[in-house]
């Protein structure tokens, strides 16, 4: 009867459920070890990472390291819940923009006394230290990486098109005529009846292959897009500050002219419109879509594994003032209520150290810091067959700058975002950054 | 005897239900940035509200989804009931339409993006293979929301569908038997008969499917995240954004607030309209 | 005394001949075009899910699998190496699948019978019986349906933490299985619409009031039940984002979260489709199979009628 399975059924449930409360897990700190818990988003790091904890744990035989990762959309929902529960883990992955919001709210923890107590060499970081202090001066997190842009070429469709390696790799840029660039572009598209962008004929509806993918992007900073052009003519986003601008260039000449000029190949039929196509740049150019790319750095693993498709890596273009382009280093916080601090610094400052940078660094899934671990990831590369030298003379030459720290950066993404979309989208004119410099202003100005 | 009853459900409400709608409601009179304790400002977040261009902008985005997403979902599911229900009473058809209600949103909304997606879809392909251009489903304002409707349509309507043909199997034969006699035809049926009939239910189903859709949030947070430029930053994604992304939970409970008060008052208007309480059997 | 468990009224078949009218016709292809576009979302993730991402890019159209291969069900399961999943443009994140499932099942379950129970309860005392308040208080059940669901996301939270039970399965489970505004109402229309002939019946055999919820209306409501008991099963199956904020590690995670890992690694990349589409057939895999083998049960089980 109904009745009777009703009944047992909730029996064997209560009984059960008595066991469920507890059924949690701690960090077990069993048999005297302590666990230190990191997070991270991105699935290649943690892997990576991985490589450096064998070595970690020999050197300190009483912690033991748990890496965990949560996909990019849920990762920072996640942190959140942490911080309010108090169950955030000991040390996370994170990027520039929040800086202000945890440190702000005293989730993460000053580095300073850790740094001074073990003499930490903070200068063997290449870039991005200025990047991790917050307002109050202190540092707040080690960057251990770096990344920035580069341009990945067809090396078939190049060849195809007449145009040498060394050309793609010294392309010139201005904002008014497109400079070399342009001119390259024009050359590389083909419409779907074989004439070339830069021939009469061209069919500016019905193209084949384009010259570049697409430049258009929503975010802030167009790191992987059209940050390396609007750079070159010394436009910088926040300004000569390096660290917490209060106010943001928007409604700049120069940042004009550069995405009139992004969204200008879009019409002439020379690069996909945004939105156009949705998948990777890696598969773009594997389905022969484009014939070259603007990507991050971190892609170079990726888009030179694509069957059947050879790729040639070339530095961004060279503009007005050379080159330039924004870079973002990521870095590891610790949560200001773990419970083993020193243990996760331990942990922190070993996986910042030039051992195991050059160690997880040799995937090429992220570019280290430290210059010797650079070296040895780009000379492990190029024993795989992959030359991304480039990427250290940009490092070394002066071409990156660092991503500004900003105030309410989360608020400002939700808010700018929208409106750079519905410029590439072709809703509105390059007046839409007046409207957005007023708007970061009133942003930034809050607490 | 009744308390007794109801005492685990009582307890559950006021516990988990009343209890953090009021303090629900209190938070958004004050500013609370989450790890730091609520500050009482008053009216501030409403007032701040009331001047939000993207509030406004998503309340529009959110009614837009519901009404298209309500009445396709409705009129679709009102007609395969009723052909279910006049020429075929097949289970295994039933069953067929019912499928989408198995799966979540989240993995529904994740296999429509794959198909809508504009470059590598399945329907784009189609479309342009039958020599049309390709849509910008998921990608374009004018397709954003419509986009979203379609699969909220395709995820609820084979369910509503099976609750609006069990609703019909609940009428009287006899009833049929006397409109063919009068000489009714079957349309005229169905208007003047079926549809009255089916009133209590079709007002149940319909509240729900309200109530449901002003509270969106899975479908677009996987297949189009408010975008682009926020042409389909429904309610729900525009209050998430301020409570876990930018951490303002005081004007997000704010905002909650008002989608509160007013999915009280449209289902009271629903419910007033359809006469939901009455039923017509006489 | 027992009540037949009865589904939904005996199909009246029509005495009318089937002719081929152009009305049936049409009838015919719109139900064929809607089992159509139901189902074939189901064969296009089947269809993703074997093939490779790299050759899915140069033939997004076969409705066979391009570059076939198991990958990424493996990738799914756990059993694919790093490097052979990033080979295939996928993810390199690994699953314990069976641990989630066990995890979901447990969830799930222990949910669903508590909710169900203690709205059938409830139900029974706002239909059946006479008390001062009632339609007061069955009107303020009511008005919480209507709660946004963020609003009381929060508190919430801070309440299970505030009881400790974060990261447990209690923690999961409590909010959402004492209190259902939705199973009470819908039990309560139904119970409303019961004849009181039997309930009479009982009562001047002296039956008690318990032996009445218990022997009489409740297998007078088993459709009902049965159809909350499924719909409740599949919701909370389903379910991602409360689970998301109360788990901090994988121990009691269930298997929507399980396999969000394969949604965007990071903001720059691209999904992983065909391991995505692996992922989602593997989350619907349990919900399909139950449907395969209690599906018509189920389907019938959606009625208003019940007693004959």
């Amino acid at each position: 009867m109904k009745k009777l399975r009703i009944i047992t059924t909730l029996a064997v449930m209560g009984l059960a459920a008595a066991g469920l409360v507890g059924c949690s897990s701690t960090a077990s700190d069993a048999d005297g070890k302590t666990t230190v818990n990191w997070w991270t988003w991105d699935d290649k790091q943690a892997a990576a990472y991985k490589l450096c904890v064998p070595g970690f744990e020999k050197a300190n035989p009483d912690i033991t390291v748990k890496i965990t990762q949560y996909n990019v959309v849920d990762y920072f929902t996640k942190l959140t819940a942490g911080f309010v529960a108090g169950t955030a883990p000991d040390a996370f992955q994170n990027s520039v923009p929040n800086l202000g919001q945890y440190a702000g709210q005293k989730q993460i923890m000053p580095l300073d006394d850790f740094i001074k107590k073990s003499d930490y060499d903070m200068k063997k970081f290449s870039v991005g230290v200025g990047s991790w202090k917050y307002t109050d001066g202190k540092q707040y997190g080690l960057p251990v990486d770096w990344a920035g842009a580069a341009i990945y070429f067809n090396q078939d469709l190049v060849q195809a098109a007449g145009i040498s390696d060394s050309e793609i790799k010294s392309m010139t840029w201005n904002p008014t005529d497109g400079g070399t660039f342009d001119k390259i572009v024009s050359h590389l598209t083909i419409d779907k009846n074989g004439v070339r962008g830069d021939e009469a004929g061209f069919d500016k509806n019905n193209v084949e292959t384009y010259g570049i993918g697409t430049l258009g992007s929503s975010d802030l900073n167009g790191q992987t897009t059209w940050s390396s052009f609007a750079s070159t003519t010394g436009w910088r986003l926040g300004g000569d500050v390096p660290a917490w601008p209060k106010s943001l260039s928007l409604d700049d000449k120069n940042l004009a002219d550069t995405l009139n000029y992004i969204r200008g190949l879009g019409d002439r039929g020379l690069m996909p419109k945004f939105g156009q196509f949705t998948v990777s740049a890696a598969e773009q150019m594997g389905a022969g879509s484009v014939a070259m790319a603007e990507d991050g750095t971190w892609s170079a693993t990726s888009l030179t594994k694509v069957p059947g498709l050879k790729v040639g890596i070339a530095p961004t273009v060279e503009g007005p003032k050379g080159r330039s382009m924004i870079s973002n280093s990521n870095a590891d916080n610790i949560f200001v209520g773990t419970k083993h601090p020193e243990q996760t610094w331990k942990w922190v400052s070993y996986k910042a150290s030039a051992a195991c940078q050059t160690e997880a660094g040799k995937t090429a899934t992220f570019l280290p810091s430290i210059a010797s671990a650079l070296q040895s990831t780009v000379d492990y590369q190029k024993t795989q067959g992959l030359d991304i030298s480039s990427f250290v003379n940009g490092l070394k030459d002066g071409t990156l700058y660092p991503t500004q720290p900003t105030a309410n950066g989360q608020e400002l993404n939700d808010t700018i975002q929208p409106m750079f979309e519905a410029f590439f989208n072709g809703e509105t004119t390059t007046s839409f950054l007046k409207t957005a410099q007023e708007k970061s202003d009133e942003i930034l100005a809050k607490k | 005897m009744a308390w007794l009853l109801i005492a685990p459900a009582a307890i559950g409400f006021l516990v988990f239900a009343v209890y953090p709608t009021l303090r629900g409601i209190y938070l958004s009179f004050t500013d609370y940035r989450l790890l730091s304790a609520p500050v009482w400002i008053g009216f501030q977040n409403f007032i701040d509200l009331v001047r939000d261009s993207t509030f406004w902008s998503s309340l529009l985005v959110t009614v837009y989804f519901v009404v298209i997403a309500v009445s396709l979902t409705l009129i679709a599911s009102v007609v395969t009931a009723a052909i279910l229900h006049r020429v075929t009473e097949s289970t295994l058809l039933r069953g067929l339409i019912i499928l989408p209600f198995l799966i979540s949103g989240v993995v529904a909304a994740t296999v429509w993006s794959w198909m809508l997606d504009t470059q590598l879809g399945i329907v784009n392909v189609i479309i342009q293979q039958l020599g049309g251009d390709g849509l910008r489903f998921l990608t374009s304002r004018e397709w954003a929301i419509p986009s979203l409707a379609l699969i909220s349509v395709w995820k609820n309507m084979g369910y509503t569908s099976i609750i609006l043909f069990a609703g019909l199997q609940a009428i009287p034969p006899s009833i049929y038997e006397a409109g063919r006699l009068d000489g009714a035809s079957e349309p005229k049926m169905f208007f003047r008969l079926t549809l009255p009939l089916l009133r209590p239910i079709l007002a149940l189903v319909g509240v729900l499917n309200v109530i449901g859709a002003f509270q969106v949030f899975d479908i677009v947070s996987v297949a189009t995240k408010g975008g682009p430029a926020n042409a389909s930053l429904v309610l729900q994604m525009y209050i998430y954004q301020k409570a876990f992304g930018q951490f303002n939970f005081g004007y997000a409970s704010a905002m909650s607030l008002v989608l509160f008060v007013i999915l009280i008052v449209i289902t009271f208007l629903q419910m007033r309209l359809l006469r939901a309480n009455e039923s017509d059997t006489n | 005394m027992t009540a037949s468990i009865a589904t939904t009224a005996p199909i009246v078949r029509s005495a009318r001949r089937r002719r081929f009218t152009a009305g049936r016709g049409i009838a015919w292809s719109y139900l064929v075009i809607v089992v159509l576009v139901t189902v074939f979302p189901f064969y296009w993730m089947l269809r993703s899910a074997l093939s490779n991402n790299y050759a899915m890019i140069s033939d997004p159209s076969s409705p066979l699998p391009v570059g076939f291969t198991w990958g990424p069900f493996l990738r799914v399961l756990g059993l694919a190496s790093p490097q052979a999943a990033i080979a295939e443009g996928g993810s390199g994140a690994s699953v314990p699948i069976l641990h989630y499932l066990l995890n979901s099942v447990i969830y799930a379950t222990s949910s669903t019978v508590l909710i169900v129970f203690f709205s059938t309860l409830a139900a029974y005392a706002f239909s059946r019986l006479q008390w001062r308040g009632r339609e007061v208080v069955f009107a303020f059940f009511l008005a919480a349906l209507m709660v946004p669901g963020i609003l009381t996301l929060l508190p919430n939270f801070v309440l299970i933490k505030d009881l400790g039970l974060l990261n447990t399965f209690a923690g999961i489970i409590l909010p959402g299985a004492l209190f259902s505004a939705f199973n009470i109402f819908f039990l309560r229309q139904f119970m409303l619409g019961l004849s009181t002939e039997i309930e009479e019946a009982a009562l001047l055999d002296g039956a008690g009031k318990f032996r009445m919820l218990f022997g009489v209306t409740l297998p007078m409501t088993s459709g009902p039940i049965v159809t909350l008991t499924i719909l409740g099963f599949i919701g909370i199956w389903n379910d991602y984002f409360w689970p998301l904020l109360v788990t901090s590690d994988s121990s009691v995670a269930p298997l929507t979260l399980g396999l969000a890992i394969f949604k965007q690694s990071s903001p720059q990349s691209q999904p992983d489709w065909a391991g995505l589409m692996a992922a989602t057939l593997v989350a619907a895999l349990p919900m399909l199979i139950l449907f395969m083998i209690f599906g018509k049960r189920i389907v019938n089980s959606i009625g208003f009628s019940g007693i004959k």
